[in-house]
């Protein structure tokens, strides 16, 4: 009889101690980002455009290198963060980022624009509400989103045309960064769908417009 | 017996950055100013104040511990406008009285300088993004430089000669000049980009 309470006790703890097979992760393919959505950013790869320096008219090509990376996350970070439960993460998303960097040939700024599909997981770390599908724009010190679609929010506006070197450009988003530093710091930025980058005013009066030729 | 008598004799030494290299570090009332380039893009230098640091070691004689060294190392950062990161760093350490390590970073490359009977010499230098190694450049020592109608006296002049590798990038200086007190007055960025300072 010991031996066999013995048995019995080592044979659940081994079980314990292993814990049960775990089930595989559903994993979800949120397949590629839709069309309408790529054309935001109306960059292609290996593209330049160009911003002229008001000042010296002083005119600086931008490189643009752009691509498209599959990421994969899951439905467990929020856990995770806050460090007070950690599951296994349920479901796994496969998902696209668009990823345009605009190089200048000049010791200035880089422009980044960025944007996934993430948006079509309810619980994924990326999710944002779908009225709200936005890309992020980093530049200097500039962070900002603006709507894939839909009506921008936050410190983003929309202005229903703008003029620049002679042209007028329509539906332009402003970004406006109101903080102040010591530093040189982009204070407003102008972009648009058709266009991309429009303009871009610095806090010490600098200006950087796009340049069009005739 | 004897091993106890040359341990119980080791004393702490402090070997001291000689005062007459701390005035190549930016002074704090000149560690905020501006530089114009040729296109009239301005760009803005804030350069922090020195921090040292005591890096230990130790002397020995005969396998014996004689001192418990301590080397004085003095470094000050500082960063531009549009530059990821530090664009600037001067660091000197006094190692054991022996050797004065003075490196000189400046945007992609640091200037690693030799110290010698107060003369001042650097050959070559590191690209330090690329991490591939040394590029060739000259260095001279001038008594005084004009920039913008200022007079700065004791510069250091560096220029690199490797086309390619200034080509390269436009981070990568191909000449600088240097002051004591001021720091960088006059440099030219990619072969291409001259900046003075204000």
């Amino acid at each position: 009889m010991k031996k066999f309470v013995f048995l019995l006790i080592a044979f659940v703890s081994v079980i314990c101690l292993t814990g049960c097979p775990g089930k595989e992760p559903e994993v979800i393919d949120l397949g590629t980002i839709p069309e309408k959505y790529l054309a935001t950013v109306p960059y292609e790869d290996g593209q330049t455009f160009y911003l002229q320096h008001e000042s010296d008219r002083n005119i600086i090509p931008f490189k643009v290198s752009r691509h498209r990376i599959l990421s994969q996350g899951n439905d467990a970070w929020g856990f995770e963060y806050y460090g007070k439960y950690k599951p296994a993460p349920s479901v796994y998303f496969d998902y696209e980022v668009d990823v345009t960097t605009c190089k200048p040939d000049y010791p200035i700024f880089d422009i980044k624009l960025q944007f996934s599909n993430a948006y079509m997981a309810d619980s994924l770390y990326y999710h944002q509400p779908s009225s709200q599908k936005t890309a992020q724009l980093n530049c200097h010190n500039l962070y900002a989103l603006f709507p894939l679609i839909g009506e921008p929010t936050g410190q983003v506006t929309m202005l229903d045309s703008i003029e620049v070197n002679g042209h007028t450009y329509f539906d332009v988003f402003e970004f406006v960064e109101e903080g102040s530093s010591q530093d040189i710091d982009i204070k407003s930025f102008y972009y648009n769908y058709e266009k991309g980058v429009i303009a871009i005013f610095m806090s010490n009066g600098e200006k950087y417009l796009l340049y069009e030729e005739e | 017996m004897l091993l106890v008598a040359f341990t119980s004799c080791v004393k702490t030494k402090i070997h001291y950055v000689d005062n007459d290299l701390k005035v190549w570090f930016v002074d704090q009332d000149k560690a905020d100013f501006m530089v114009r380039d040729q296109n009239d893009i301005v760009q803005v230098f804030h350069v922090y104040d020195t921090v040292t640091d005591m890096i230990p070691g130790s002397s020995y004689f005969l396998c014996f511990e004689t001192n418990d060294d301590l080397c004085e190392n003095i470094h000050q950062d500082g960063r531009v406008t549009y530059f990821v990161g530090d664009a600037l760093r001067l660091s000197i350490t006094n190692y054991y009285e022996t050797s004065t390590h003075f490196s000189l970073y400046f945007y992609d490359v640091c200037f690693t300088i030799e110290v010698a009977d107060d003369q001042f010499s650097c050959s070559e230098c590191l690209d330090d993004r690329a991490l591939v190694g040394t590029v060739p450049c000259t260095m001279e020592m001038l008594d005084s430089h004009e920039v913008n109608g200022k007079s700065y006296q004791d510069i250091m002049h560096f220029k690199i000669t490797d086309f390619d590798a200034i080509s390269s990038r436009n981070t990568f200086p191909s000449e600088l000049y240097y002051a004591k007190h001021y720091g960088p007055i006059e440099y030219e960025l990619g072969g291409k980009v001259r900046c003075l300072r204000e």
